[in-house]
């Protein structure tokens, strides 16, 4: 998928990687996920998905912070850029647009 | 916390993921799975964890997570690797020019044999393979039953071609075909040709090189295809084309035009032809298409797209069709059968377009070449160890600098390489300018090596190519590339001299020399004893010559009773010593197969026979020429009979007296043993040859003299006057090409194994260089030396001697019997000589290299330097 298009996995995990701030990485961002969302994701899918937002220019990243229970190994960070975060602000803004338009549900009993 | 440490990730998954992983990934995504293992072990257990672990690893195996060989690099690393392996391996093949010399030239003469074996078999199993349309010709054949049994037939009605060239569209072209041998004659003089009647879609369908003139030629029933030899033969250097020629067909003779010249038949052709001709020429009083009579090969080409399953079942029509026509010859079905299974098929098919290739003259071919091979590629390989020796230094440096066994065996394999291309290249040379023309005049085939048409010979160039690098480069490859520098450095290295294998390879050559010099020998000697073989009848002064009718017999012999020289005549129907017919007779109730001669009465006397026991016909009593027969030795000792006989003999139910018997004779070449034969008199009228005695001396100057006569009385048939002592030349001239291809293969294997031989005895002593000055200090006599080198290669002589007596004396044994009636076998000589004549070349090859250990001088081997 070109352009900018965001799937639905692509759209929560850019928004986990918001929230997380400085503290996103591939664990991270699937346990926030599953806390918040109850989904459970296979890290693949949360490297593949942090990968192809990172082509696109939502994420950055760099390494970072090794654990001990990572064995001494580094994580990739990544943070939300700036077309990120207006990706995000988009996505928002029209779904509220959509949403807005939604007849109220209290109309609705006569059909 | 605790539990964390003692338990660790699958080690298996983890290596896995260490395997696959792109290296530059990695990291992050090692490190993620294992954070996420510890705390799926500390929050589900740990078999969970384990196995949720598995399936992470399995499920990061994408494409983008894969390693990948960064190619561009790889690619500019060999490449200056395989550039610098070849200057290696051409510096070090100049550098070493003698053992060099031996490799290569040993290989190309190993090829040269192995590419003339090859191209005769592929003759005799590719035949037609030049065809372009050769995967769309099929031959149209027949099924019926003959005496109870069913067969399939190649030959089909003639009018049923024209059916399938009308009620078959998928049918590009119908061609019959019809072989014959007939009298041409060109500028007053006779030839005897074989020639095919085509329709004029044959060469549409089948693919000749036409040189001169238009391929549609045969369009024109007059008009005549020739190949360039015939041409050449009819009109010497004159522009063919549109030349007459008058042929003889159904006993008249037709004026026809040259249309076309094309090139000679390859030995690989399907067809064997000089001169083509058309169908409408066959047409008598009825025409070929309405000749129920007449069937011919059929041959048709499909369309493109056709389908031959479809035209297959089609065809089954013609069935009906010839069963309501001709109700004599029923067939059962027919089948189509692609133009290149042809030859495989010769046995199934009887009467079909190609002929069984006999089996012996193959194995034989094959044999040789692959002799030769393994007798080069063992040279090779113990040439190839001496001449390591030479550079075990730079063995040594490039593994000091990092190399790897496996870089430098592909170092090894490389140059060897070089070596195989450059062999194969000279083979071919040599098989195209020597072998494959000495090979052409003693067998006459027409071997050609066809660069252009066939894609077979570059498979074999390709697979002779792989193999003998492999097969001669592998060991040397591995051997020298054991070597620990350090041995190698400290002088502790050497190459071994006493290894076994080296023993063995050397042990086989000899088996190889022994097997091949046994076989030049034993076919020296039955060649010289089947010359010298009595005939059993006085062949000398003697002419006989042919005699195509009555009119004629009774003319020339009436001329030649008139010459003072001519001292009588006999007349025959059978050529002895060339063709002789076969009967069956009735002794009681008994039927029995014998040879027949029929013949006038005095023929047993001017043939000279020799009379054993009763007498000889007399021409003038009646009796003898309407119920006696003469028989020979073989014929009283086969059926247990003794003269005189009162039982009679029944010959196409007619009684016959047995009145005498006479010597054993060869009444057929020497490769047949002696049948029995029954000699019987005829009337003196229209017999086919007459046998002419004339006086001592006078052979030649007859000879002339009755060929003349002959021209003269008869102009329709071929001049085939012989002189009796010659008869056997043709049969001679085979075996003694046969003699010399055996003798040329001991030569060659006696040459190679010389060589081989000659390279380990100088690697031997160029190891053994400072023992020898020490022992020659001491005193030790050229002749004590010597044993040392000498006492090893003697016992592999001995070995090779039986292992290749025993099976020389069985192998040639058979091939003997295969070729000869009669030989003295595999005897003591041809052994005794083999083993004698093997060791002298060994002494020689070795007392060569000895000299250089007789003129060191011990001061020089044993300075260091």
């Amino acid at each position: 998928m070109k352009g900018n298009h965001i799937g639905e996995l692509e759209e929560l995990i850019l928004l986990t990687v918001g929230i997380l701030q400085t503290e996103a990485y591939g664990v991270a961002v699937l346990k926030e996920l599953s806390d918040q969302t109850g989904r459970s994701v296979n890290i693949s899918a949360i490297h593949a998905v942090l990968n192809r937002l990172e082509e696109k220019g939502f994420l950055n990243s760099q390494m970072g912070g090794a654990t001990n229970e990572r064995g001494g190994r580094r994580k990739r960070v990544y943070t939300l850029s700036a077309s990120g975060r207006s990706a995000v602000d988009d996505m928002k803004a029209m779904r509220d647009k959509l949403y807005s338009q939604l007849p109220p549900l209290s109309y609705n009993f006569s059909a | 916390m605790k539990s964390k440490r003692t338990t660790s990730p699958p080690k298996w998954a983890d290596r896995l993921l260490e395997f696959y992983c792109n290296p530059r990934l990695l990291e992050q995504i090692q490190g993620d799975v294992h954070e996420l293992y510890y705390w799926r072990l500390s929050e589900k257990g740990e078999k969970h964890a384990n196995r949720a672990f598995w399936w992470d690893i399995i499920r990061f195996f994408r494409w983008r997570n894969i390693k990948r060989s960064t190619i561009q690099q790889q690619q500019f690393n060999t490449t200056a690797m395989l550039k610098n392996y070849f200057k290696i391996g051409w510096r070090n093949l100049l550098k070493q020019r003698q053992p060099s010399l031996i490799n290569i030239l040993g290989l190309a003469i190993a090829i040269a044999c192995c590419l003339v074996a090859y191209l005769f078999i592929e003759g005799n199993w590719l035949k037609g393979m030049h065809h372009e349309n050769k995967h769309h010709i099929y031959m149209v054949t027949h099924t019926a039953s003959e005496n109870g049994e069913v067969s399939q037939f190649g030959h089909l009605a003639a009018p049923l071609a024209n059916v399938i060239k009308e009620d078959f569209p998928s049918v590009k072209y119908v061609s019959r075909i019809n072989n014959a041998r007939v009298i041409v004659n060109c500028k007053n003089e006779n030839f005897s040709q074989f020639v095919q009647y085509v329709d004029p879609q044959y060469m549409d369908m089948f693919t000749y090189n036409v040189l001169y003139g238009s391929p549609k030629a045969l369009d024109d029933p007059n008009q005549v295809i020739v190949t360039e030899s015939v041409a050449k033969k009819f009109f010497h250097d004159k522009y063919p084309v549109g030349e007459e020629i008058r042929v003889y067909i159904n006993g008249e003779a037709k004026a026809l035009t040259i249309g076309a010249v094309m090139e000679d038949l390859s030995n690989v052709a399907l067809f064997n032809f000089e001169i083509l001709l058309n169908n409408n020429l066959l047409n008598t009083i009825t025409s070929l298409d309405e000749n129920w009579g007449k069937s011919s090969w059929t041959f048709l080409q499909i369309e493109e797209n056709g389908s031959i399953i479809e035209l297959e079942a089609g065809l089954k029509r013609l069935v009906d069709i010839q069963n309501q026509v001709d109700q004599d010859n029923k067939y059962l079905g027919i089948q189509l059968e692609p133009m290149m299974v042809l030859s495989r098929k010769s046995e199934q098919i009887e009467g079909g377009a190609a002929n069984g290739a006999s089996l012996a003259p193959q194995f034989v071919l094959a044999a040789i070449g692959i002799f030769m091979l393994t007798l080069a590629i063992f040279n090779y390989v113990n040439i190839a160890i001496l001449m390591a020796t030479k550079r075990i230094k730079e063995i040594g440096v490039r593994k000091v600098i990092g190399g790897r066994r496996r870089q430098l065996v592909f170092q090894f394999l490389t140059e060897n390489l070089i070596t195989c291309l450059i062999s194969i290249m000279l083979g071919v040379l040599i098989a195209i300018t020597l072998f494959i023309p000495w090979f052409n005049d003693m067998a006459t085939t027409n071997l050609q090596v066809d660069l252009l048409n066939d894609p077979y010979i570059y498979l074999l160039f390709a697979s002779l190519l792989v193999f003998v690098t492999l097969a001669s480069g592998a060991y040397p490859a591995f051997y020298i590339s054991s070597f620990k520098p350090v041995d190698i450095f400290s002088g502790k290295q050497r190459v071994s001299n006493k290894s076994i294998f080296t023993s063995v390879l050397l042990t086989f050559q000899f088996v190889l020399a022994i097997i091949t010099i046994i076989s030049g020998i034993a076919f020296i000697q039955t060649n010289n004893i089947n010359h010298d073989r009595d005939w059993g009848y006085d062949n000398s002064s003697k002419i006989v010559v042919n005699i195509p009718g009555e009119k004629e017999y009774q003319e020339i012999k009436n001329e030649l009773v008139q010459q003072s020289q001519v001292l009588g005549t006999a007349g025959s129907m059978d050529l002895v010593g060339r063709s002789i017919s076969e009967t069956i007779i009735s002794i009681g109730d008994e039927e029995k197969e014998v040879d027949l001669i029929q013949s006038t009465a005095n023929y047993p006397d001017i043939m000279g026979f020799r009379l054993s026991e009763g007498r000889l016909f007399n021409s003038a009593m009646t009796t003898d020429i309407t119920n006696s027969i003469l028989v020979n030795r073989t014929f009283m000792d086969w059926y247990d009979l003794e003269f005189p006989i009162e039982q009679t003999i029944i010959i196409d139910s007619s009684e016959m007296n047995i009145i005498g018997v006479v010597e054993d004779f060869h009444a057929e070449n020497f490769a047949f043993s002696i049948n029995p034969v029954v000699i019987r008199a005829l009337p003196d009228s229209n017999m086919h040859y007459l046998t002419i005695k004339v006086a001592e001396d006078q052979t030649e100057a007859m000879a002339a003299f009755v060929k003349e006569l002959w021209h003269k009385k008869v102009n329709n048939d071929i001049y085939q006057g012989i002189i009796q002592a010659e008869i056997f030349d043709m049969y001679f001239f085979e075996m003694k090409g046969l003699r010399n291809t055996m003798l040329f293969t001991a030569t060659l294997a006696v040459i190679l194994s010389a060589m081989g031989l000659f390279g380990l005895v100088s690697l031997n002593i160029n190891n053994k260089m400072k023992d020898f000055g020490i022992r020659k200090i001491l005193g030790a006599t050229i002749f004590q030396l010597s044993k040392i080198i000498v006492k090893r290669i003697i016992i592999l002589w001995v070995i090779g001697c039986s292992v290749g007596g025993v099976l020389g004396s069985m192998a040639i044994g058979a091939l003997l019997d295969s070729v000869y009636s009669f030989h003295a076998g595999v005897g003591a000589l041809p052994l005794l000589f083999g083993v004698s004549f093997l060791l002298i070349v060994i002494l020689i090859t070795v007392s060569l290299q000895l000299l250089k250990v007789k003129n060191s001088n011990p001061v020089d081997t044993l300075r260091m330097e």
